[in-house]
């Protein structure tokens, strides 16, 4: 390997500014090793010995170019092979793989249409618009704000919920907020 | 170096050509959900992480504490739609976070939208499963999914919103609060303090210093013999108290508009149909103080 332009490299090495890292990038990158996946992946690696030529080679070339300014080239080339590595190991964590798998859908699991307890609340509702004795008691009132609470809950709920649950417990908090709602339904109505 | 590049640019090729060919097979049932899923491993070690912050929506979280110094983090994100394109282009807007400021470790996940995006569709969920010195201080956030603790024997920080959470085995000192779902609890001993609202709590082999604040709600305490203090202050909830020996401690109740059942013992200073006010004092060590809103009170 020749480099031609062998001072006008060494020449722009030295102008480069030098920037220390910070200790938080140390931290990161040590993280980053330590993942499993790269750990276990490390150690499946398989082992290979290189042939006698290649060191025979190699000893030849060093004898033929030892000079101060070669061995500062090989340090470039393996400072930016290093960071290249480095990078290149680096890449996978940000970007896992996406792995597909099916699974059945079950209706029980999914939010039906708007309760009917709403639209008779909303119906208690226009009633007290006209007749305001019982309405405004404050134990109505009351029961109205606390009614309002869990339909804002279930609402909540139902947009977690959202096309398609697998999750029973969801369902089961959106049950027991409906069974709730027409207990204090069910107590406004006996106020009327 | 020379070899090096094609070999990366063959790997890429190929992952790139099997990204293509997964994504555009065209699958699709009406009664079946394709589920993308991409999943991240971590093993945090040195410098030892003093609190692990985690803010999730939509979670599974699993924190169990084992024997080892480090943390192990599995987080799996997934997606699921009847259309596996679909799923694959929401599962690209779901995100992770998972990174160290000194020694706090967050994560965090959360839906991205970048520009013109639409808001995803399909049923986004993840899972947190977490393995870590039971030292650790942890600071949970979830809403709608599961929390499981156990083992963990320092500061606890937690804020469930429509969750199922249950503690084990758990020591030291906390703040927990929630809203809407459940909360069972299980063997827990130190200084915790729980805010609930609409939420229904089960707490077993309780001792130490126990604070309640509830609204709406049942709430049952089984105190053990380790109870130091009982404090419920209690709006609109059903309150239940259950000793295996009632009379170990001594008792303040006061209530406001609450049904009482008390046993017989108990001293009334005060009993009318809206306020009411009992003691029962043999100079015991641990002390319930209780004090109620509407509701109902039932010590046994």
């Amino acid at each position: 390997m020749k480099e031609i332009n062998k001072e006008f490299l060494n020449k722009a090495l030295t102008k480069l500014n030098i920037y220390e890292p910070g200790e938080q990038l140390w931290l990161q990158i040590q993280d980053n090793l330590n993942e499993l996946p790269l750990q276990q992946a490390t150690k499946n690696l398989a082992e290979y010995e290189p042939d006698d030529k290649i060191w025979a080679l190699i000893e030849k070339e060093w004898s033929v170019s030892k000079s101060r300014k070669a061995m500062i080239w090989y340090a470039a080339a393996t400072v930016l092979l290093a960071s290249f590595l480095g990078l290149w190991l680096l890449l996978p964590a940000q970007s896992p793989e996406i792995l597909i798998s099916q699974q059945e859908i079950d209706s029980r699991l999914q939010a039906g249409k708007q309760a009917a307890t709403d639209e008779q609340f909303d119906t208690l509702k226009t009633y007290c618009e006209t007749e305001t004795v019982v309405c405004d008691r404050p134990d109505f009132k009351q029961l109205t704000h606390e009614y309002e609470t869990l339909r804002l809950a279930s609402q909540q709920l139902q947009q977690a919920i959202g096309n398609y649950n697998t999750e029973p417990d969801l369902m089961r908090q959106l049950s027991a907020l409906e069974q709730e709602k027409a207990d204090i339904l069910n107590k406004m109505a006996k106020l009327i | 170096m020379k070899k090096i590049i094609p070999y990366e640019l063959e790997v890429f090729t190929v992952f790139l050509t099997w990204i293509i060919v997964v994504t555009n097979t065209p699958v699709y049932s009406q009664n079946m959900l394709q589920v993308a899923t991409k999943s991240v491993e971590k093993s945090i070690g040195n410098p030892a992480v003093r609190t692990l912050h985690i803010s999730a929506e939509k979670a599974d979280i699993e924190l169990v504490a084992w024997d080892k110094p480090e943390i192990s983090v599995v987080l799996e994100l997934s997606s699921k739609h009847p259309d596996k394109a679909t799923a694959v282009s929401d599962l690209n807007k779901f995100q992770y976070i998972a990174e160290r400021s000194g020694k706090d470790y967050f994560l965090r996940n959360y839906i991205l939208l970048k520009e013109g995006e639409n808001k995803p569709v399909s049923n986004l969920k993840a899972r947190y499963v977490i393995h870590l010195p039971a030292a650790c201080a942890v600071d949970v956030k979830n809403t709608f999914g599961t929390i499981l603790l156990k083992g963990l024997n320092n500061n606890l920080s937690l804020k469930a919103d429509f969750c199922t959470t249950t503690l084990v085995d758990i020591q030291g000192k906390g703040m927990l609060a929630t809203r809407f779902g459940d909360l069972k609890g299980k063997e827990i001993s130190g200084s915790f303090s729980f805010a609930s609202d609409h939420t229904n709590l089960r707490l077993e082999q309780i001792s130490g210093a126990i604070k309640m604040d509830a609204v709406y709600g049942n709430v049952e305490i089984y105190p053990s013999i380790g109870l130091n203090s009982l404090t419920i202050q209690s709006k609109k909830a059903v309150i239940t108290l259950l000793a295996k020996n009632w009379q170990l401690f001594d008792y303040n109740i006061n209530g406001a508009y609450t049904t009482m059942k008390l046993p017989n013992g108990f001293k009334w200073k005060k009993n009318t149909a809206d306020f009411k006010e009992a003691f029962f004092d043999r100079k015991q060590i641990a002390n319930v103080q209780i004090n109620t809103e509407f509701g109902d009170l039932t010590i046994k």
